[in-house]
């Protein structure tokens, strides 16, 4: 189950860099919404953290010291740049209320947690609440899909592509993040790994959407430019 | 027996290839959802597209045959009466009577020519070359001063704002509202002071058209089949909005607002 698990991560950093780079290559496109200009910051985090995460294992499996202190800050971002995204986003008034009540309830309730947190071990109830905050995005933004008129092909919104791959990795892992805590607590490592296996696999399908988002993001550019 | 790595690699398979359906049955939901949401949308647009166009058609038709009754009456009270007292002149020559029959044939003559001024005013006023040709405000000049001719009306024409030429035919229809708005007062106002200003703002034209006339009670005409009701349809032909006030003896004020875009203009 290890090597599964090295395996998952060794995959997961590859498709996260992967991500990362065609994020940074959209940004030199023009005209396309600022919420996608800034996208390269998640992509960007998740391979830092990949790297962390790898680091960290090679630490602890020498000198028994985890360095959690980057993990809760990279966690901060991603809370941060999450809500900055779906104000960016959407236009109305009554779902940009909406997410800036999510985001400041997600991100007050995440910055306590990160304060107050002992950094020697690995704290999975922070990112627990963290991805809570974000299957609240994605209920926004998928109530409004279905309010708003529904003019555009739903197979071609690169948004679209995008939030379903943050809800179906925040819906999952929200409730397997705090299970992980128990387990750790427990010494039920085998199970433990398997967990973690599951949310890694849940990363890489997240940022497999991620990209398909980007290929429609590419399609709908190209196209623009080819009327002009 | 399973050992508890093999145990673990089984749940981590089953769980996973549980979330993956999960996963593939959320995203065929949504997307069924929003296609089945999509093609009502598209279904009742299409729906409301034809029934704008149908209401349009009807109106064009209405406005067209009201035209066409005009021509009529104008023709059978005017033009008519004209050369059936011509005739009726002609048919009654006593060549004996040199002095009678100078008076009928002098009188036909006169009314001849009558029933060709008004045959060539019919003809003008029905014509689009005006406006075609010169635009909306050269044709309201031209309008205006074959009014003021009469010596009846003192007609007051003022443009203001950065002028925008919109296209013929929405310029005509226009215009054929200020004709009606004319003729109702040449008929029916008694009015002397006719006020025509027309405002060209940001994203809009507005027109108002005010005489000093006898006015009337609203409730009464109220869009019977007359002039008015023309003025207003021709109005919705352009998105536009059309409002009238008038009360007995202070007068009338019509005001058109025609946005610049979004107009569908057809005569």
């Amino acid at each position: 189950m290890i090597q599964i698990f090295k395996i998952e991560i060794i995959v997961g950093t590859i498709v996260i860099l992967f991500s990362t780079l065609i994020s940074f290559s959209i940004r030199r496109c023009t005209a396309i919404p600022y919420h996608f200009k800034i996208f390269y910051i998640y992509p960007l985090t998740a391979f830092i953290l990949s790297l962390v995460t790898i680091t960290n294992y090679h630490i602890y499996s020498i000198s028994k010291i985890y360095i959690n202190i980057f993990e809760n800050s990279i966690l901060l971002i991603e809370n941060i740049f999450w809500g900055v995204f779906f104000l960016s986003y959407f236009n109305k008034k009554k779902a940009r209320n909406n997410i800036k009540k999510a985001f400041i309830s997600s991100l007050l309730v995440v910055l306590i947690l990160t304060i107050i947190n002992k950094f020697d071990t690995p704290n999975y109830k922070i990112a627990g609440v963290s991805n809570l905050g974000f299957v609240l995005y994605c209920l926004i933004f998928l109530n409004n899909l279905f309010k708003n008129d529904p003019v555009k092909k739903i197979s071609e919104l690169s948004i679209f592509w995008i939030v379903i791959g943050l809800f179906f990795y925040a819906v999952f892992s929200t409730s397997l993040f705090p299970l992980c805590e128990y387990l750790k607590n427990q010494n039920n490592s085998m199970l433990l790994i398997v967990i973690l296996c599951v949310i890694n696999l849940l990363v890489i399908i997240m940022h497999l959407f991620f990209i398909k988002g980007y290929q429609c993001l590419i399609r709908q550019h190209k196209a623009s430019l080819y009327l002009y | 027996m399973f050992n508890t790595s093999t145990q673990s690699i089984l749940i981590f398979v089953l769980t996973s290839t549980l979330l993956i359906l999960v996963l593939v049955g959320f995203i065929t939901v949504i997307i069924y959802r929003y296609r089945q949401k999509q093609n009502t949308y598209y279904k009742d647009l299409e729906e409301l597209k034809i029934t704008h166009e149908n209401a349009l058609l009807q109106s064009q038709l209405e406005i067209q045959e009201q035209t066409f009754q005009n021509i009529s009456r104008e023709i059978h009270d005017n033009i008519g009466q004209k050369l059936t007292l011509a005739k009726l002149y002609l048919n009654t020559l006593n060549f004996k009577d040199a002095d009678t029959s100078l008076q009928k044939t002098n009188d036909s003559i006169e009314l001849i020519g009558e029933a060709i001024n008004d045959l060539s005013d019919v003809s003008r006023s029905m014509s689009s070359e005006v406006v075609l040709n010169n635009g909306l405000i050269r044709a309201l000049e031209f309008e205006t001063k074959h009014l003021q001719k009469s010596g009846l009306y003192n007609i007051n024409l003022n443009v203001t704002g950065e002028t925008i030429f919109l296209e013929a035919n929405k310029e005509l229809v226009l215009f054929r509202i200020i004709q009606e708005a004319l003729n109702n007062i040449v008929k029916h106002a008694s009015a002397t002071i006719i006020d025509i200003q027309l405002h060209y703002e940001l994203e809009k034209l507005t027109l108002v058209i005010t005489d000093n006339g006898k006015g009337f009670a609203q409730k009464q005409t109220k869009d019977s089949g007359t002039g008015l009701t023309n003025m207003r349809k021709r109005a919705n032909t352009l998105n536009g909005k059309w409002k009238i006030i008038s009360s007995p003896g202070i007068g009338t004020r019509i005001k058109v607002d025609v946005p610049f875009h979004d107009c569908n203009a057809t005569i």
